[in-house]
């Protein structure tokens, strides 16, 4: 069957027109120079994420999965200002942030916050947990002093905590209780945006249920928008509304859960779920073993990056690179089965 | 149906002591491996579940740590009454483990062919050093090098964390273990490289003929790979029983809870069920049923005294006095 390109639009912008993009990354970039020789020049470079683009609508969860070397990381650090990105625009709310000077990044992050995977290194152990919520707001000169404390206790219990954990230390703390300390932070300028970096990652399965459940919570209660990054796709399919799946710093396939888990069709993304062990231990399942490891960011191979490890590669796999194709239903997949190899039309079975 | 029993863990207690605290780690722990047999023990951390592994190989720190009390029985023979030489000929010839992060685990100053060569040296697999060097290729095919003659002269650090872990697990099986001890082996790993792990232990086992054990947090995996699962919470089972029974009939409120709790691609779950409360440390339990305080089935005589770990039907252990008579269990289902 092939979907008739203008229908496949029409869905589209039909679908688009009640959702407002809150977000959007267009053709973004980021090279980090590897450099070589006595005299340190640029002998290549890792392309970290290559040619990324995609929106996030008002409201919406959408989940970042990729393996380790991915650049699903350097991408959430990009969105946030937090490094400079390479080429390539961020649009949030409908103004340019790619371009703003760092010093003037400032008033961006009242409007997005990020939480870290690391709950013991992302908490100043020399400052109180009251300091800690109250930074944000001292830095984005919110409120005044009192104010500003109050905010802190309401936040402590809005996540699950006592008022009275305000003058206690991060050290006082398990390591679900201080993910709980880092989203209460991130909330403390109501921000719009919020990106969680494998923010349940390191955390014991009862104890990630408990941050994944309030997460979702905070979403209702405070209008949030995340971007949730993570490597575990079974909590990503949780969490999310849309899922972006990347391989070697490229977009390899984003669509809605049901449509991504349930019809996969690049073959990594196939792959990639198939190898999730299954708790079902009724049933016997398929699975898809990919050959080989992730190839090297700094020399990644030609045409599609995945060709070296994809079952289905074929000659025009290892020549030309598949771009991103929105095959309809809001589902698009970077894969040359896919497309016509003469007329470039969406082919779909 | 009469099984040979492997390994024998028998009311096992291993404490640290800490200052004026006792860390109770493992705290009267019981179990049997048997020949050919996938047991994994599940556990959050602070479970007691590396302790264990760690007390059975006899590498807990001493001090602060200490084997209080309790047997470990390999084919009969207890490991813990042997000397310390003895016991370095166990580990490696009788039981291999494989850890975590398998770079802590290789000395990052020889090549990987050199280090399989001296460990075969050190078991008397061969006698000179040029064919410990020629073995270590074979053995490096065998757990699926493609290039396997160059990679015996690279270094840990110019392999990848799945590669390194291919390579521990070819040196733990160079000894024909009876048997092999996994701690955590692909946490660190991508999922596309954990399946091929998982896959390369499966296929082990079964061309060596070995018995695994496997420490993991991963109820996944367990699933993967598992005959037998042995959950673990505050330094004891609380319920021991097959793969199929764990994940079909859970009978501890805590096995229950850990299942509900965990997002799983299969099925849409609305909302995820937690657990409240955090696991106790280990120097300070609860009184009686360590879970007590985070159960939600909890009532008074809960917390009076540890309940025992009871068969509640053939094979399957439950540490809980819902499924005691005795104590006015009403959980039992027909």
């Amino acid at each position: 069957m092939t979907v008739n390109e203008k229908t496949a639009q029409a869905d589209e912008t039909e679908a688009a027109a009640d959702r407002e993009v809150l977000v959007e990354v267009k053709n973004l970039k980021k090279y980090f120079p590897v450099k070589g020789g006595i005299l340190k020049r640029t002998v290549g470079n890792v392309k970290a994420v290559d040619d990324v683009s995609f929106k996030i609508y008002k409201g919406e969860t959408l989940g970042i999965v990729g393996e380790s070397g991915s650049g699903k990381s350097t991408l959430g650090r990009m969105m946030m200002r937090l490094i400079d990105s390479t080429e390539g625009s961020i649009t949030f709310k409908g103004q340019e942030i790619t371009n703003v000077r760092q010093g003037k990044v400032r008033p961006l992050r009242k409007d997005m916050q990020m939480i870290f995977q690391d709950p013991y290194a992302s908490l100043n152990p020399r400052m109180s947990i009251g300091e800690i919520i109250e930074e944000p707001m001292v830095v984005q000169d919110l409120h005044d002093k009192e104010e500003r404390q109050r905010i802190a206790g309401d936040l402590l219990e809005t996540v699950g905590l006592s008022r009275e954990a305000r003058d206690k230390y991060p050290h006082e703390f398990s390591g679900g209780q201080r993910q709980r300390i880092g989203i209460a932070r991130a909330l403390s300028t109501r921000p719009q945006f919020i990106i969680g970096d494998e923010p349940v990652s390191a955390l014991d399965v009862s104890i990630q249920s408990q941050v994944i459940n309030l997460m979702e919570d905070l979403q209702d209660d405070f209008d949030l928008t995340y971007m949730f990054i993570a490597h575990d796709l079974s909590v990503v399919k949780h969490i999310s509304d849309r899922v972006a799946v990347m391989y070697l710093g490229r977009l390899a396939e984003i669509a809605p859960i049901d449509s991504l888990y349930k019809e996969p069709l690049h073959p990594y993304t196939q792959a990639l779920i198939s190898a999730v062990p299954s708790t079902d231990v009724t049933k016997k399942k398929e699975r898809v073993v990919l050959e080989g490891d992730l190839p090297s960011p700094s020399n990644p191979p030609s045409g599609c990056p995945f060709h070296t490890r994809c079952p289905e590669a074929h000659e025009r796999c290892r020549t030309e690179r598949p771009e991103l194709t929105d095959i309809g239903n809001d589902h698009y997949v970077a894969c040359h089965l896919y497309t016509d190899p003469e007329t470039g039309e969406v082919i779909r079975d | 149906m009469s099984k040979e029993t492997l390994l024998e863990v028998e009311d096992l207690h291993t404490y640290f002591y800490l200052g004026d605290k006792v860390a109770k780690a493992v705290d009267g722990v019981d179990f049997n491996v048997h020949k050919g047999e996938t047991v994994a023990i599940v556990g959050e951390s602070g479970s007691g579940k590396s302790i264990t592994s760690l007390s059975i190989m006899r590498l807990i720190p001493q001090p602060p740590g200490k084997i209080v009390s309790g047997s470990v029985k390999l084919e009969g023979r207890d490991l813990l009454a042997l000397s310390d030489k003895e016991m370095t000929n166990v580990r490696g010839d009788d039981i291999a483990m494989i850890f975590q992060e398998p770079m802590t685990s290789l000395n990052p100053v020889y090549t990987v062919g050199e280090q399989i060569a001296e460990m075969l040296l050190r078991h008397k697999k061969v006698k000179t050093k040029k064919e410990g060097k020629a073995k270590a290729v074979e053995l490096l095919q065998q757990v699926g090098f493609p290039r396997a003659e160059e990679t015996v002269k690279e270094h840990p650090h110019q392999l990848s964390g799945g590669m390194r872990q291919r390579v521990m697990i070819a040196m733990a099986m160079s000894c024909d273990p009876k048997l092999l001890i996994a701690d955590e082996p692909t946490t660190a790993l991508d999922v596309t490289i954990q399946a091929q792990i998982l896959e390369l232990m499966q296929s082990v086992k079964e061309k060596y003929h070995s018995s695994i054990l496997m420490i993991t947090h991963d109820l996944g995996v367990v699933a993967e790979m598992a005959d037998r699962i042995l959950v673990m919470y505050g330094g004891q089972i609380v319920e021991n029983t097959s793969k199929y029974k764990l994940f079909t009939d859970a009978k501890h409120p805590y096995t229950e809870g850990l299942l509900a709790s965990m997002p799983t691609i299969e099925e849409d779950k609305e909302r995820l069920e937690s657990i409240s409360g955090t696991v106790p440390p280990a120097d300070n339990f609860p009184q009686g049923c360590r879970f007590a305080p985070r159960c939600q089935y909890a009532m008074e005589a809960c917390t009076k005294e540890v309940p025992a770990l009871r068969e509640v039907e053939p094979g399957h252990y439950v540490r809980c006095i819902l499924y005691d008579e005795n104590q006015g269990g009403t959980a039992h289902d027909s």
